[in-house]
């Protein structure tokens, strides 16, 4: 069985039906066959379909597989999405350039730089980055309780 | 004509319009660079600026700063494979595969002459036909909007590297995170599951950063890294000479990709992006090399950026000639012209004839600016590459955070490019082509928001779909993408089996 299309033939499969069931529920147009539901009704079952095509060859095949290419890339997984929802909770408590700096310092050390070099990277990158967006671009990045 | 052409050759000559122009260009390509900001939100944040200036010069600016950012779109997509602009990611793919075989100069030299060529013809071609085709385009409705977006959509999904299954399936989740928020015909909420922030859905410039920017942050490992070796500086004309080399015996390709990329774009509501997918699609389906296309093909990156560039002097067709929108640009320039007390219409022509031949002539010169100023772009763009990549994948992950939250100063949408880097890295992982997700999301809410307005208008029959002649037309362009590529697939397995 040819997992990553298991998953997806069986992940679209049921999210087809979902979205079946769900859109059945929006009502329609007074007098009408269409409506809100219309649109997502035909999408939900285009997806249960090409699901069930993605699945039914993946079930047949005897084929091993290795999803990562190295520990290196699983690790690389964990650490961007880890990093980037820190910035999503962090950043409107604690401002931006304070959790852009440690996020980048994390991913720097991370990606085996120095110590040093990740520090002064990261202040460069978030400073250049503030700078831009903040005063040429006007974009009101979150500041945190100490007004930066 | 002369006498328009003549006073508006006077107009442009003033020293402050050509700063502007410069400034403006210079603005276009840092923001055409940085991925998440689109040529659209340039132009918003441009607008203030345009209170304190004659219409010429703001329409002016305009005008340059979105050639450029379209064009500075290309940089980063072949650099990095995070396309700075939805107009780039048709041919994403094929940019960063040329980058991968050394061939970056290649890449960003077709590019910018192409782009360039392509917004040259556009502009003349605006100055000559401009009412002809607007009055065409106005012959388009719900019904033909409805086709042309589903012609755009059975392009991607026809063109798509890999199986066609997989391709369908990307597209279908497209075009269902399409329908997340507001439902156009009640007013409803679908899919929001008590979420403030997809009552507006999901924005597709996070979704297609996240896609193609955070998924390659994620896969990027320092040992993956195989770049072939890059040629990183490289002179004005030694680029013109690596672009003319494949254009040179592709110019009816460019031509036609030109044409379309112009019909598209003067059509109210398409833009670049829908003109450069099916430009590609058109490409692929007439290529005697389709199994190159998304593999780093050169004809495919010529056919797609002439096409966007072409469809930005299409769009003002439409705006200039009847007031109605080409694309979102157009639409903040009618709000400046409007500002500036010009009314655009069919009068426009006969009371500020000099000013609209202006515009042409801006056309003109900011294609013309393109190469130069693209060489530049391109020039500094490529140092990119000496940086190593523990530090430029860094580097690219914060400025996706950041371009993704300026579109709306939202945290959510930093969380709508997450949620999409990780489908996008698990998608690739399972060869299923990302860009059909992209254009579901831009083509959803005019496949439905034409279509119910089609049902509704008819009282639910369907046959006026089929029976309209523009449709008829567009039924049978939508039949040929998908039966030529499957045919064309079977004749090639008959003659290896063979």
């Amino acid at each position: 069985m040819l997992a990553r299309d298991a998953v997806i033939g069986t992940g679209c499969a049921v999210g087809g039906v979902l979205i079946v069931h769900r859109s059945m529920q929006l009502g329609n147009v007074p007098g009408s066959y269409a409506g809100p539901g219309l649109f997502p009704t035909l999408i939900g079952i285009a997806l249960c379909i090409c699901g069930i095509l993605v699945l039914a060859p993946a079930l047949r095949q005897k084929k091993g597989e290795r999803f990562f290419s190295g520990p290196g890339e699983r690790l690389r997984l964990v650490e961007v999405t880890g990093l980037v929802i820190f910035l999503i909770a962090c950043a409107p408590k604690l401002g931006f350039i304070l959790t852009s700096w440690i996020m980048m310092m994390a991913e720097l050390c991370l990606r085996k730089n120095s110590l040093l070099r990740s520090a002064v990277t990261a202040t460069i990158l978030v400073a250049v980055v503030w700078g831009l967006f903040t005063k040429a671009l006007k974009v009101p990045l979150p500041i945190g309780p100490w007004g930066w | 004509m002369m006498a328009n052409l003549a006073a508006a050759i006077q107009l442009l000559s003033s020293p402050y319009l050509i700063f502007i122009m410069v400034i403006t260009a210079v603005y276009g390509l840092f923001v055409g660079l940085v991925p998440g900001l689109t040529a659209t939100m340039a132009t918003a944040l441009f607008v203030p600026f345009t209170f304190f200036m004659d219409p010429l010069p703001a329409l002016a600016g305009v005008i340059v700063l979105s050639a450029m950012a379209i064009f500075a779109g290309d940089i980063p997509a072949t650099l990095v494979r995070v396309p700075g602009t939805p107009s780039s990611s048709a041919y994403v793919e094929d940019t960063y595969q040329l980058c991968s075989r050394g061939m970056a100069v290649k890449a960003l030299a077709l590019c910018a002459c192409c782009s360039a060529t392509g917004g040259i013809i556009g502009a003349l071609s605006l100055m000559l036909i401009a009412p002809t085709l607007a009055q065409f385009a106005t012959r388009f409705t719900s019904f033909e909007y409805f086709w042309l977006a589903i012609l755009g959509l059975s392009t991607t999904v026809t063109v798509s590297k890999g199986s066609t299954v997989k391709s369908c399936i990307a597209l279908l989740l497209g075009l269902f995170f399409s329908t997340i928020g507001i439902d156009i015909t009640l007013g409803i909420p679908r899919f929001t599951f008590g979420s403030s922030e997809l009552l507006g859905g999901v924005n597709f410039i996070p979704a297609m950063v996240g896609l193609f920017g955070v998924s390659e942050v994620i896969r990027t490992t320092e040992e993956s890294v195989s770049f072939t070796a890059q040629k990183l500086s490289f002179g004005f004309f030694e680029m013109l000479k690596s672009a003319w080399a494949t254009m040179k015996n592709r110019l009816g390709i460019l031509l036609r990709s030109t044409v379309l990329g112009m019909v598209i774009g003067a059509l109210p509501g398409a833009g670049g992006d829908i003109a450069a997918w099916i430009s590609y699609g058109v490409g692929k389906l007439s290529s005697k090399h389709p199994e190159e296309y998304g593999k780093g093909s050169e004809e495919a990156v010529l056919t797609a950026t002439s096409a966007n560039n072409a469809a930005l002097g299409g769009a003002w067709i439409p705006a200039l000639v009847f007031g109605i929108p080409g694309d979102s640009i157009t639409a903040i320039l009618l709000g400046i012209l409007m500002m500036k007390g010009l009314r655009p219409g069919p009068l426009i022509f006969e009371r500020q004839g000099d000013l609209v031949y202006a515009i042409y002539l801006v056309f003109l010169i900011a294609n013309v600016l393109l190469i130069p100023l693209g060489y530049l772009a391109a020039r500094s763009g490529m140092q990119m590459l000496k940086v190593p990549k523990g530090i430029l994948m860094p580097a690219i992950l914060l400025f996706c955070c950041v371009g993704s939250y300026a579109i709306n100063n939202s945290l959510f949408d930093v969380g709508v490019m997450l949620v999409m880097g990780l489908l996008g890295y698990f998608f690739e992982k399972s060869e299923v082509p990302v860009a059909p997700i992209v254009l579901g999301l831009i083509l959803g809410p005019m496949v439905e928001r034409n279509f119910m307005m089609s049902v509704i208008k008819t009282g639910g029959s369907l046959s006026q779909f089929v029976t309209r002649p523009i449709s008829a037309v567009l039924v049978i362009c939508v039949a040929c993408a998908w039966t030529i590529p499957l045919w064309s697939a079977r004749r090639r397995r008959r003659s290896v089996a063979s």
